[in-house]
């Protein structure tokens, strides 16, 4: 025991030090999940690595010489443009002035200058992939997505254009910032959904040529690419189903409460059909739930469940209704009459 | 709208640049990447400053993109999991809030802290000082003192250890004091 602490006592100190590998973070996290105890020491440690740091930080930065490091890379920026601003005034009488070899280097800056510029101006591209779960990520106008597990979704490292594009396969959550200079875009398919400051689920999955976008809050605008013409305006509360083969979208009011449960936690049950609370909660939970030919089809549930585990809600499921729960090989099965 | 021009520029930067330091440096944990993605990102903000929105926060912005390159930096060098993340509660980008209140608090840490490494065994406080105070990395601290990795882990780990039973009660205070805020 005491060498087992020692070991993790280690990984803690090389994890908050940077030292890790990516596979001793993987079992760093692994050992976290195992006890609340592990936690509360992870906790402490990081903690006193957080002093550590901030005395660090306050002690050992000398803010001059960062400043004249900055200094000098702003004011490199500065007279590069200055050149190129200065060359544009020239008139082509200069040519013909007693210094050639003058113009000719100042063409020369300018044209270094402006290398510099165009390659510095094409942003990188980001790519997340939430591969093992859901995944939050900000984006870098302090926008939020929530990625389902398994979306993918693409932007770049500045926003610099006109609008903030990013690009979504799978399923997303968004919470946008509000910006009316630069309106956010998703593009999923042929299809662009922009929104001003907003929060909606876009879900480019539902079969292979339909996209649901269903909204939280605010006001969003649903369009084919190059057809911002025709556009469908979405209000809170409702959904738009957009067919990407016939080029159609319609809109209805959101009978799903739990269209983003899998997001917040909270799934609402009234008077639902057992098959649709299995499908709610197969995709909530992402376990594979199946139901006996003995249930009855008019089973109905009503329910709230709030961060509950799988297990809970399963346990609730059955003594409520009255049914048989078993789990095995991962898949849950569902047995009974159903009261 | 005030431009951003270079003297305020040198005010926000003077100003901010240590506890953006702190922020990065809780998501990346490496002291010298910490130091350059925050003068990347005061590079961009001086590239934007005709652009940017002065009546923005300024400080807000630059959080938000240092926090955002953070997580890519961590992304790009493999060192990315959800669940830490998450544990240490890094999804709350505002972190900068906690270098600004407490300079009082801030000198008698500092003592404190000075205090309790002065109390280590010589090799170990020397292993100590130039990882946290010098940025080396255990690779280059087993070079220059002629020992091998391993006992710049195991120095490490002691020093952390003792460092984390001096400052026991000033941590208790401390998230005690984060608890109240959350009720």
């Amino acid at each position: 025991m005491d060498e087992n602490k020692s070991y993790y006592d280690d990984l803690l100190t090389r994890y908050f030090l940077g030292e890790t590998t990516p596979e001793e973070i993987g079992s760093l996290s692994e050992w976290l999940s195992r006890d609340p105890l592990n936690i509360k020491l992870f906790d402490e440690y990081r903690q006193t690595w957080l002093l550590t740091v901030k005395d660090a930080v306050s002690s050992s930065i000398d803010i001059d010489k960062e400043w004249s490091v900055m200094a000098e890379k702003i004011d490199q920026q500065s007279s590069e443009s200055q050149v190129t601003r200065s060359l544009r005034k020239k008139s082509p009488i200069f040519l013909l002035s007693t210094s050639w070899k003058v113009a000719a280097s100042i063409i020369m800056l300018a044209v270094i200058a402006a290398i510099f510029y165009y390659t510095t101006l094409t942003p990188n591209m980001v790519e997340v992939y939430a591969e093992n779960g859901n995944l939050e990520q900000v984006l870098p106008d302090g926008s939020v997505v929530t990625l389902y597990r398994g979306s993918t979704i693409e932007y770049p490292t500045e926003f610099q254009k006109k609008e903030r594009r990013v690009t979504l396969v799978g399923e997303a959550f968004f919470k946008v910032t509000h910006d009316p200079s630069q309106p956010f875009l998703v593009s999923g398919n042929d299809v662009r959904i922009k929104v001003l400051g907003t929060s909606f689920n876009v879900n480019t999955r539902e079969d292979d040529n339909t996209i649901s976008v269903v909204l939280s809050t605010g006001k969003v605008s649903l369009f084919f690419k190059k057809n911002e013409s025709e556009q469908l305006i979405l209000n809170p509360g409702e959904k738009a189903l957009i067919h990407t083969d016939k080029k159609s979208m319609q809109k209805s009011v959101n009978s799903d409460p739990n269209y983003n449960a899998w997001m917040t936690g909270t799934i609402t049950f009234n008077n639902t059909n057992l098959k649709e609370v299995i499908a709610t909660l197969e995709k909530v939970y992402q376990a594979k739930i199946m139901l006996s030919n003995g249930v009855s089809d008019d089973c109905t549930l009503t329910a709230t469940f709030n961060h509950q585990s799988f297990e809970e809600v399963m346990q609730v499921i059955s003594m409520t209704l009255d049914l048989q729960i078993t789990t095995k090989d991962n898949i849950t099965t569902i047995d009974g009459a159903c009261n | 709208m005030q431009q951003l021009n270079r003297e305020r520029f040198e005010v926000i930067f003077r100003t901010e640049f240590k506890a953006l330091c702190y922020l990065a440096q809780k998501v990346v944990k490496d002291a010298e990447a910490a130091r350059e993605i925050v003068q990347e990102a005061f590079v961009n903000l001086w590239e934007k400053r005709d652009s940017i929105d002065q009546d923005r926060n300024i400080r807000s912005y630059l959080a938000t993109g240092i926090y955002n390159r953070s997580l890519n930096w961590l992304r790009d060098n493999r060192k990315f999991n959800v669940s830490l993340l998450e544990l240490e509660n890094l999804s709350d980008s505002s972190g900068i809030e906690s270098l600004d209140n407490d300079h009082l608090a801030e000198t008698e840490l500092h003592e404190l802290i000075q205090k309790s490494i002065n109390e280590l065994p010589e090799k170990c406080r020397e292993v100590f000082v130039l990882s946290r105070y010098e940025n080396m990395k255990y690779k280059e601290i087993a070079d220059q003192l002629d020992i091998s990795v391993k006992t710049v882990e195991a120095q490490m780990s002691k020093a952390l250890q003792h460092l984390r039973l001096r400052l026991a009660d000033y941590i208790r205070m401390i998230m005690l004091i984060i608890l109240t805020f959350k009720q």
